[in-house]
């Protein structure tokens, strides 16, 4: 059969498996011709009843939509042929081919020779708030923050990674998305409440969570079942009531749920254990706000004073740090998902990189 | 710009897809697609219900509003192998004056396997004829002035029909139409007639028919 527009992956050569989600397996590869390194991740079929399955399209989709500079390029899609027998049911497969990336945050924060100046934290967050300005621009949600989505190439470049559960926001009318996305660690209070309309702040909220790593170098709040994660949740940013959160009543599962009262709002005084700048904390603290109507956007921490008082972000001393770290740091095990790891949803699988990690042990919270 | 209409696939995948209850946006998305694949395909080489099926699951999936893939090869099925509205059809002439409804699914049954050219394996054991097993009692002779009288209502539909089209669509389609009058019932006359309502006993005897011709 003739395929045009879309290449056989046989023009890449498979280099190493460099990571494995639920979503499907990620290979670094070398262009046969160009010698450019690519990552392949490869669209799982094996489990797929109604053909081409949607969240592979939709990330197709949205990948071709998203043209920026802190967000990963899907160079192509390629095919691999068709066992020749035909009667057996393995078909052709898909890969999605990226740029490849040498790093990601999750793995660089587990590695201990790797410090982060201020200034290099700074130019990091920086990088993702611009990625998180320009998808939200566009009406694209990730739906899927982590530090292990987080990848970032040698010269200091973040590229916001898989987008294996993003989907487009329609205009208008009252949504009903599904809840169970975004691993457990990383899930804002909305999700756990039942809100079936959300909308760009429950990026946010990962981005809050993911800016504290940058200090505490392990995820905050690792809760090992919903109940546990909204209590960890209260723990540190207060209990959720009416008060606090104008509205919260008529969410689904507000009555339902057992919601610690009496929690006192608590990050400034936790983070200044792990974060001596003050304008870290401000900014962390007020990302991590319970509300997602009072959660601070992506332009409002663009224009934080975080990122315009000295040091000023830096990403040349960032590309300077990387270029000692010798080896890819990508937390990759090709164990099972992280504890909880998104309530059945694909946890990881990575973008370019990164499989699912699951050599967290110490909470910080 | 030679290859610029294929009207019979997306006529299909709009009649196809309005009975899916696809968003107009899911239609003309999987036209595009439709389309598209036929700009660098040969159509020889491929089934064109097979494609348009194709193109609709895929429209589906890409407008978030996915459908069963079983749906959409029953709908298209339905679509291409219409009894229903035939059978309905009978409504139109005077012939349930006549004849009892299982005389009526029978001699539509013998008309749809007449259109279709489908070969229908001899006879059973004690030597019957099919429609003898579907309608004891009933004659070829029979069934075939049955026939006789339906087409010559399609012929006399088609010919307001034609006249009435041409003034709203391109006459790229018309000269393969004589044959669809046949194939596909009515063509768009079928449409407004509901066929989701299809007799029951017909859908459930065309049922067994094709099953019986594996």
């Amino acid at each position: 059969m003739c395929v045009p527009f879309c290449p056989d992956v046989a023009k890449y050569e498979k280099l190493t498996k460099v990571g494995q989600g639920t979503f499907g397996e990620v290979y670094k590869a070398r262009d046969r011709e160009s010698g450019k390194i690519v990552a392949l991740k490869k669209v799982r079929m094996e489990n797929e009843k109604e053909g081409f399955p949607m969240t592979a399209l939709r990330e197709i989709r949205i990948l071709q939509l998203l043209n920026h500079e802190n967000v990963i390029n899907l160079v192509e899609v390629c095919r691999s042929k068709a066992p020749a027998t035909q009667y057996n049911r393995e078909r052709g497969s898909i890969f999605l081919v990226f740029d490849f990336c040498e790093h990601d945050l999750a793995g660089l924060l587990c590695c201990e020779e790797v410090r982060f100046s201020l200034q290099e934290i700074k130019s990091i967050m920086q990088q993702l708030f611009n990625a998180l300005f320009f998808i939200h621009g566009v009406r694209i949600l990730n739906r899927d923050m982590k530090s292990s989505n987080i990848l970032i190439t040698r010269s200091g470049v973040l590229k916001l990674g898989d987008f294996g559960l993003a989907r487009a926001m329609s205009k208008g009318q009252v949504q009903r998305y599904t809840n169970r996305v975004i691993t457990l660690w990383y899930r804002p209070p909305e999700l756990f409440l039942g809100e079936r309309n959300y909308a760009t702040p429950i990026d946010m909220w990962g981005a809050g969570c993911i800016m504290c790593e940058m200090w505490t170098r392990r995820p905050i709040m690792q809760g090992d079942s919903e109940q546990k994660q909204i209590s960890l949740i209260s723990n540190l940013c207060g209990s959720i009531t009416p008060e606090v959160w104008p509205g919260v009543e008529s969410l689904e599962l507000y009555c339902k749920l057992q919601l610690p009262s009496d929690q006192k709002r608590r990050i400034r005084e936790r983070l200044r254990h792990y974060v001596r700048d003050m304008h870290a904390i401000d900014l962390i603290d007020k990302l991590l706000v319970l509300d997602p109507k009072k959660r601070l956007d992506s332009d409002g921490a663009l224009n934080h004073d975080f990122f315009w008082e000295d040091p000023m972000p830096s990403q040349s001393d960032l590309a300077h740090t990387l270029s000692k770290v010798r080896r890819s740091m990508f937390v990759m095990h090709t164990s099972t998902a992280r504890p909880g790891g998104g309530a059945g949803v694909p946890g990881a699988g990575g973008g370019a990189v990164a499989g699912n990690t699951n050599h967290f042990h110490d909470r910080v919270f | 710009m030679a290859s610029s209409s294929r009207p019979k696939g997306t006529r299909f995948i709009f009649e196809a897809g309005v009975k899916l209850r696809f968003c107009d946006e899911s239609i003309a998305t999987a036209c595009v697609y439709y389309q598209k694949f036929y700009q660098v395909m040969k159509s020889k080489d491929y089934n064109e219900s097979l494609v348009v099926m194709a193109t609709l699951s895929l429209a589906a999936k890409a407008k978030d509003m996915p459908v069963k893939l079983s749906d959409v090869v029953n709908t298209c099925y339905r679509c291409l192998h219409r009894c229903g509205p035939m059978l309905e059809d009978t409504y139109h002439t005077s012939l349930p004056l006549s004849l009892s409804p299982h005389h009526l699914a029978t001699a539509v049954l013998y008309l749809a396997v007449l259109c279709s050219r489908l070969p229908i394996p001899g006879n059973d054991r004690s030597g019957r004829r099919w429609w003898e097993v579907l309608c004891p009692g009933s004659t070829e002779a029979e069934l075939q002035e049955v026939g006789r009288q339906m087409m010559a209502a399609y012929h006399h539909q088609h010919h307001q029909q034609s006249t009435s089209e041409q003034q709203s669509f391109t006459p790229a389609e018309d000269t393969g139409r004589k044959d669809g009058a046949t194939s596909r019932g009515t063509g768009e006359g079928g449409e407004g007639m509901g066929s989701e309502e299809g007799d029951k006993s017909a859908m459930e005897t065309a049922k067994e028919e094709k099953d019986s011709n594996r």
